[in-house]
């Protein structure tokens, strides 16, 4: 037990120990901050203890890919889709106590890159989610390991809040860059978009939403925050010199392809490998926890050994993200989407993003474009089908 | 009456004292959890101070945050470079603008104003002279640009090394639109400036506080200087002893070839032909790393050089001078 705690700290918080990582460290200041993550890892150990009979080692590719959260009743396992995907070999599910269980993928949540695991062997504890609201900014998370110990500390770095644009609200207007004054000028209204459908169009002078002051596009992007896509927004406007409401119906805002410009694409990969999927999920909590990706998919929890959420990515050198604990008992009342039929999201097609852990990317490449073209013309097609039945429906 | 004033006296003794102690030693739950309640209270008093500054000429996105109610800013120099007024953007998504002041870019220290008159939200300043390696510190920054759909970031670290010069470096994981933004101690007073990355994770620099106080009074009047500079051994600004380096022996030992008048070696006494072994007891292994020992310290630091002499080792005391000092020193 002692030695596995030496050895995340050598591997995890420490990083420090090959000398030229930080250039001007001194031989103390490197014993004094050793020590210290060593006091730290002794100290957090009691909050994981009781959760580690339910954190599993996911086995793929003859690797241990990912972790796993032990749910249903000791006979399931959620991890990181992304993780087992393409593996080749059957997966594998290992306990802290050395109990192996093979496991069949029974189902995928894609959006939020999770896989449920039946498993077949042997049988674990389920784990007991929080029923606490989502923790607050600057409170402390521990990922747990499956032998007892702790794999990574952070704090909650933003709160839980959705990270897909569609999940955003859109009101669908242009500003003026030119105007300046009280409220936003209109320059443009997108088509099909909240506003142009109440009626709002170019020049008009928008003063308020619901009440809330805006004078500026993030002012306006931060009133939208407060609603949902659907929701209603009574907008104050001005039009030839007089007053006006009307109620705009939001949106989700469309997607924005952002490609990060090159110095910040290797800032954000600066400190180690990253997950192939690690953002776009519908809730998320960010901490700065350093998780590796193969630490992905393990309960998480707060200093009283709540489970708050399971850890779904390493994203880049400052962030994590954890599922909250809220949203894994909403998925689990839904019906996972079959395997064959589920689609890696479309940062998975980036395989260049594992650098640095040779062997990672799986399968070959022809083989996976195949696939994947394959099922995005099924997703195509199951999107068609969709929106054909929901007009039948109205 | 009375006895509520001695209380009060003795609870101002023990918060002070809890401050004081600069390396809270964490060997239990309950001492993180205390860890954690201060982090939780000081993100939530000073996030309102910790802005966006966005350069409309460059396009470039980085942190600041504001020192007074009045709405002076601190910030990296880099990120107000070639700006005469930035945009100013606070979490909330208030908007405003500031005019750039002065910098000095051997600190990559850097002061802005905000136009419209207060109060705004600001925080207390600290002191980084006194932070040591695994001293807890919370960083905060707009990560990779201001974004309205989220608050700025927290990275809860520590010191993991002092230096070079005035900056520090942390375990608080930095990326790319953090620069300029702050870092506190645990009672939430600013202690340093996002600056720079290295490729580890603790490889995180912040400019100290400190440096900004030696140089307020010319940023504030606008003034520039310096040059911005990651490899420490060129700063302008580094500390030097003043001797010109011989060739290094083979153990190490580094012969003074010759010592520059009126500098720190030469009022110790130290004279050419001795050999130099040690900087505050670390072992000098060469000229590197008698350089990158010193690049440590900072101008007015006293340190202690072990001389080899003959046979005879002795120690001397040096006051630390800036570089760009001493060479000030020489015209005269």
């Amino acid at each position: 037990m002692r030695k596995a705690v030496i050895g995340l700290l050598a591997g995890v918080l420490t990083t420090a120990v090959v000398a030229q990582d930080v250039p001007l460290q001194r031989a103390e200041e490197r014993r004094a901050t050793r020590q210290q993550s060593q006091e730290v890892y002794d100290a957090i150990q009691p909050a994981v203890q009781a959760v580690s009979g339910s954190t599993v080692w996911v086995w793929a590719n003859r690797r241990q890919v990912a972790m796993g959260t032990v749910v249903g009743q000791g006979d399931k396992v959620l991890t990181k889709w992304s993780e087992i995907a393409f593996s080749r070999t059957p997966v594998q599910v290992v306990g802290g106590d050395g109990r192996t269980a093979t496991a069949t993928v029974l189902g995928v949540y894609q959006d939020d890159d999770v896989a449920l695991l039946q498993l077949e062997g042997a049988r674990f504890t389920p784990v007991q989610w929080s029923d606490q609201p989502s923790p607050k900014l600057g409170r402390f998370l521990i990922a747990a390991g499956a032998d007892g110990s702790a794999l990574n500390i952070g704090v909650v770095a933003v709160e839980e809040r959705p990270l897909r644009d569609s999940d955003q609200a859109f009101i669908g207007i242009t500003l003026d860059p030119s105007y300046e004054g009280e409220g936003i000028r209109v320059l443009d209204t997108a088509e099909g978009g909240g506003a142009a459908k109440a009626g709002l169009r170019r020049g008009d002078v928008v003063l308020k939403i619901d009440g809330k002051g805006v004078s500026s596009p993030f002012e306006l992007r931060n009133a939208l925050l407060d609603f949902s896509p659907g929701d209603e927004a009574a907008i104050t406007f001005i039009r030839d010199g007089s007053e006006s409401k009307v109620s705009v119906e939001l949106t989700g805002r469309p997607e924005f392809p952002g490609v990060p410009e090159g110095r910040l694409r290797t800032m954000r990969q600066m400190g180690g490998p990253i997950s192939l999927v690690g953002r776009g999920f519908p809730t998320a909590i960010q901490t700065d926890m350093q998780l590796k990706p193969h630490q992905c998919g393990g309960p998480v929890v707060d200093l009283n050994g709540e489970v708050v959420g399971m850890s779904i990515s390493r994203t880049d050198r400052t962030r994590s993200f954890i599922l909250p604990a809220s949203r894994i008992d909403q998925i689990l009342n839904e019906d996972p989407m079959d395997p064959t039929l589920a689609q890696l999201p479309r940062q998975a097609s980036r395989p260049q993003a594992r650098a640095g852990r040779g062997g990672a990317v799986p399968m070959n490449p022809r083989a996976a474009g195949r696939l994947r073209r394959h099922l995005e013309e099924m997703s195509r097609f199951l999107d068609r089908l969709d929106r054909e039945t929901s007009r039948i429906g109205e | 009456m009375k006895i509520s004033e001695i209380f009060h006296g003795i609870a101002i003794f023990a918060l002070l004292t809890v401050s004081a102690l600069a390396r809270e030693p964490v060997t239990s739950l309950k001492d993180l959890a205390a860890l954690e309640t201060r982090t939780a209270a000081l993100v939530k008093r000073t996030m309102p101070a910790t802005v966006a500054i966005l350069s409309p000429s460059s396009g470039a996105s980085g942190s600041g945050v504001i020192v007074d109610k009045d709405g002076l800013i601190l910030t990296a120099a880099h990120v107000t470079d070639g700006a005469e007024e930035v945009d100013i953007v606070f979490p909330d998504g208030k908007q405003t603008k500031a005019k750039v002041l002065g910098s000095n870019y051997s600190k990559d220290a850097g002061m802005a104003q905000i136009v419209d008159p207060g109060p705004w939200p600001f925080v207390e300043l600290g002191e980084s002279g006194a932070l040591k390696a695994g001293d807890w510190v919370v960083a905060l920054g707009h990560s990779e640009g201001y974004d309205p759909a989220r608050t700025p970031p927290v990275r809860f670290g520590r010191v993991v090394s002092e230096g070079p010069g005035n900056f520090l470096t942390t375990d608080c994981t930095l990326i790319g639109g953090d620069s300029g933004g702050p870092l506190f101690d645990l009672d939430g007073r600013l202690v340093g400036i996002n600056s720079s990355i290295g490729e580890a994770l603790d490889n995180n620099n912040h400019a100290g506080i400190d440096g900004f106080r030696e140089d307020w009074k010319r940023m504030l009047a606008g003034e520039s200087w310096g040059e911005l500079q990651l490899n420490p051994l060129a700063n302008p600004e580094r500390p030097v002893i003043g001797i010109m380096m011989g060739l290094e022996l083979r153990d190490g030992g580094v012969p003074v070839e010759q010592v520059t008048p009126r500098s720190p070696a030469a009022k110790a006494g130290i004279r050419p032909g001795d050999i130099i072994r040690s900087v505050d007891g670390e072992r000098v292994r060469g000229g590197r790393s008698l350089g990158m020992l010193l690049a440590k310290y900072s101008a007015g630091d006293v340190v202690e050089i072990g001389v080899q002499r003959g046979r005879e080792t002795t120690k001397f005391s040096l006051e630390l001078m800036r570089m760009d000092q001493l060479a000030e020193e020489l015209k005269r």
